[in-house]
């Protein structure tokens, strides 16, 4: 059976940019049991391309900043080793490209953008993001089985 | 007067500037590094529950979230005057030396090695952990393992890679399982081969590096940290101890919560990180240093067999106390070897999966003081409570804190050693930085800013006329 890996990131402490953090958690428990791996981080790390190269599909779920709050994008990625802005927290574009360089491959990775409503000082999504959180789920569980057909 | 500001330091952790300021003759008059972020978690702290303490305190750094822990819960545990289990002690002994690991790994393979194995010189854009995979991935894949190695530990024994809550006032919440221990204990001797591959080469590679070993904040100061009772290796418990240059001792197993009796605070006009500084020596005479370079001076011995072998020769490189900073490299590769060593040791002791890992009591103080080793140095949490055990007081003494005189001594000596003129050129910018990055200073804790600033640096004359720009986007 391929493998499949659900990253959620971003800062739960910052309102809607937690949604990957929170849709990544409530994955993780519907997901018990399942080879899906489903890892929930604050941030990017180089880390991260060790296990992106060990599976045959990655899903990054992530917070976008944008004019429709609520709105789902879905858009398959590929490297980019535009590393200029380079510290120690990465884009998910350039972890595919870290993964390449260092584990000579990359895996079909689809990004999973979830437009915020709100940034602000807040450990809760804002009502927007939690009435689509099903949605989000949805969308992730389809690019997921994709994978297992 | 002229002054040169460099704003951002990259590749630390936090946000901070220099300034440079030059004479009539364009040769240096004085340097501060100026950090520029505010947090005020001892402010925020007071009337919140002492039993939030190591919570709230996990939150002030992404990088040692264990070490703010364990002091604050050591120091919770003086308010409770609880005795704290032996395996609670000892998993928490594992969880912190796992967090050293990660930790010296980010400071020397993602933070420091583009400037060491890709030259001082070499295209900001290029100079960074990216710019290494495409040179030496192997080194890289060994930097990331050793990251993974550390994270996964804390991850399997307190649940979560980042701000667990497995660190109780009292203990901790879970025990360990033999068959996490087994599963840890087969992954130690990969590690430890990654450690010795790389302190192999850094050996070799350390004649090239002989001009910055000479110049980065390489200078006389006392050097403080936590030791063994056999003046061991000791980041959990431990007794002060100050040597001097020279490598005698000048204070020894002093109780770590008569702190404030040995260290004093002076605030900085220009800085929101307090300075402080031995007391008997007073101030500023009172520099003194901690984390990787201030440990290994002070011991007598590591206490772990691979490690003592690294230490002796290192500690061969000088008779008395190493005083370049720059040796900060090496020794951060020592402790993680040490560290290894030491979760093995502790992981083959039987009583380490004991279900009996968490104490409970009431506060029966209204003074507690935790101390512990971090990564960078020596952590002091000191907190006061009111009747009902609300937060009424916090100190935190961080070990950026403790090094910023020693910071500030340290531009000023690589400024000097390199700005020759009033031209502002990358490599010396560089170097500047570079010299900071050796304390490996965590901002975050010491006093943040949101978003990144880009790199501008000015020359100014006294006026405050902008003679020359050098910006980086």
């Amino acid at each position: 059976m391929r493998s499949v890996l659900v990253i959620g990131y971003g800062n739960s402490l910052r309102g809607d940019d937690g949604v990957g953090v929170a849709a990544a958690e409530q994955l993780n428990e519907t997901l018990q049991n399942s080879p899906v791996r489903v890892r929930a981080c604050q941030q990017l790390t180089p880390e991260l391309a060790s296990e992106i190269s060990e599976a045959d599909r990655v899903i990054i779920i992530d917070a976008a900043k944008g004019a429709t709050p609520g709105q789902i994008a879905v858009n398959k990625i590929e490297p980019n080793d535009d590393a200029s802005t380079f510290t120690h927290e990465l884009r998910p574009s350039t972890l595919l490209a870290c993964a390449q360089e260092l584990y000579g491959k990359h895996p079909v990775t689809y990004l999973v953008s979830i437009t915020g409503y709100s940034f602000d000082f807040s450990d809760e999504l804002s009502p927007t993001l939690k009435r689509i959180m099903p949605e989000v789920l949805a969308r992730v569980r389809e690019l997921i089985d994709q994978q297992e057909q | 007067m002229r002054t040169i500001e460099i704003k951002p330091v990259t590749r630390i952790e936090g946000h901070a500037k220099i300034t440079i300021e030059l004479d009539e003759e364009g040769s240096v008059n004085d340097a501060h590094l100026h950090i520029t972020q505010f947090r005020g978690f001892e402010k925020f702290c007071e009337g919140r529950p002492f039993y939030e303490m190591p919570s709230l305190m996990a939150r002030i750094c992404g990088i040692c979230t264990i070490s703010h822990m364990l002091a604050s819960a050591k120091a919770c545990e003086a308010l409770m005057a609880v005795k704290v289990p032996e395996t609670a002690i000892n998993l928490r002994r594992v969880a912190n030396l796992a967090q050293m690991i990660q930790s010296h790994a980010l400071s020397f393979f993602y933070l420091a090695a583009p400037d060491l194995l890709l030259g001082m010189d070499a295209e900001p854009a290029q100079r960074n952990i990216y710019g290494l995979m495409k040179t030496n991935p192997e080194f890289v894949r060994d930097g990331v393992r050793l990251r993974q190695f550390g994270q996964e530990i804390i991850e399997l024994i307190a649940g979560k890679r980042l701000h667990p809550t497995w660190i109780v006032p009292g203990g901790v919440t879970s025990r360990l399982s033999p068959e996490t221990r087994n599963k840890i204990l087969t992954s130690t001797p990969e590690a430890i081969g990654i450690i010795q591959r790389t302190l192999n080469w850094y050996k070799s590679a350390l004649d090239n590096y002989r001009e910055e070993i000479r110049t980065f904040a390489t200078f006389p100061s006392l050097f403080m940290g936590l030791v063994t009772p056999a003046g061991e290796l000791e980041h959990y418990h431990g007794r002060l101890r100050v040597v001097d240059p020279t490598g005698n001792i000048v204070e020894d197993q002093i109780d770590p919560t008569l702190y404030s009796n040995y260290i004093g605070e002076e605030v900085l006009p220009y800085s929101y990180l307090k300075a402080p500084y031995y007391k008997s020596r007073g101030y500023p005479e009172g520099i003194y240093r901690v984390g990787p370079l201030a440990r290994l001076n002070i011991i007598d011995r590591t206490g772990t067999p691979r490690a003592e072998e690294e230490w002796v020769e290192y500690r061969a490189l000088r008779r008395q106390a190493n005083l370049s900073n720059f040796h900060n490299h090496y020794a951060r590769l020592i402790e993680i070897l040490y560290a290894i060593e030491r979760i093995e040791q502790l992981l083959n002791n039987p009583e380490i999966t004991s279900s009996h890992v968490r104490a409970h009591a009431a506060p029966n103080n209204n003074e507690g003081i935790g101390v512990t080793e971090a990564p960078r140095g020596t952590l002091i949490h000191h907190y006061k409570i009111n009747g009902d055990g609300l937060i009424s007081w916090v100190n935190l003494i961080v070990a950026t804190g403790h090094n910023n005189l020693a910071m500030n001594r340290g531009v000023l000596q690589v400024a000097k050693h390199f700005i020759k003129d009033s031209h502002i050129q990358e490599g010396v910018l560089n170097r500047v930085e570079a010299v900071i990055r050796t304390f490996d200073p965590c901002l975050s804790c010491s006093t943040h800013a949101l978003g990144q600033m880009p790199l501008d640096i000015s020359l100014m004359d006294s006026q405050g006329r902008t003679l020359d720009r050098l910006k980086r986007d």
